[in-house]
């Protein structure tokens, strides 16, 4: 089947984070066959949004943020859009998942998280700078499809 | 609020009243959680009614953890589908004990005191 796309804008803040992944649960619940994708599509798209409006912002508001969502064979292709500062070193976090391995409950990781479930729940992830724009692009697989 | 606590015979349970604990509420969580818990019982967290957990309200549940200190335990209860994903996914299913139901919760936190 030809990608469906979706396309969503928001600005910077967090009420407008928490809103639009209520609008893409609604979407996701509009075509059946993603249903299963969708509680992992919350977790990626709520980290990935929040990072934008946290870090790409720095928390400062009125700020555009672009969503796209391409419905396809293999799953849900995503890319999101900013104007905010670029990524530090030029490149997202590697993102491996905060050891808890360390004895006591003093050493456990509070942070950390984020951009290792990402990695964990994505494909193809990418990342470029394009003018004064961030642009990252990436794949949620649809096992069940 | 988005926190209410009740008493047990072997622990306070919290409540999350909120179908959100995220990046928009973390902060207030902690303190909210660090003045309904300034007693030295075990704590267990009712997350029922929670439907979605970010990074950073996971970093707030452990930080609250944390500072209840090193002889209080906290058990998790009643996590929907999406929270249960994350916990598993970070692996602090292996830091705290989860349960189906708070009712499974208070039976595990009184089943060490059954023989007294």
């Amino acid at each position: 089947m030809a990608p469906i796309e979706h396309v969503f804008t928001l600005t910077s803040e967090a009420e407008e984070v928490r809103n639009t992944l209520e609008e893409v649960q609604n979407c996701i619940d509009g075509a059946p066959a993603f249903a299963e994708i969708g509680d992992i599509a919350q977790i990626i798209l709520g980290e990935v949004l929040n990072n934008v409006v946290e870090h790409a912002y720095q928390c400062e508001g009125g700020h555009p943020v672009e969503l796209i969502l391409a419905f396809a064979d293999t799953g849900v292709n995503v890319s999101v859009t900013d104007r905010g500062i670029t990524m530090p070193k030029g490149s997202p976090p590697n993102g491996g998942m905060p050891s808890l391995d360390e004895d006591g409950r003093d050493a456990l990781p509070e942070g950390g998280f984020g951009w290792a479930m990402i990695h964990a729940l994505t494909t193809g992830l990418t990342y470029c700078r394009d003018g004064d724009r961030n642009l990252l692009t990436f794949s949620i697989p649809a096992p069940a499809l | 609020m988005p926190l209410t606590s009740t008493d047990h015979d072997h622990a306070q349970v919290v409540h999350v009243e909120d179908s959100r604990l995220d990046a928009s509420i973390a902060i207030q969580f902690k303190e909210d959680f660090r003045n309904l818990t300034n007693g030295d019982a075990d704590v267990i967290l009712d997350m029922a009614q929670v439907e979605f957990l970010d990074s950073s309200g996971l970093g707030s549940i452990v930080a609250v953890y944390k500072a209840m200190g090193p002889k209080r335990a906290m058990a998790l209860a009643g996590l929907q589908p999406a929270v249960e994903k994350v916990m598993m996914l970070t692996r602090m299913n292996t830091v705290f004990a989860i349960f189906p139901t708070l009712d499974d919760a208070l039976a595990a936190a009184a089943a060490p005191h059954a023989a007294e």
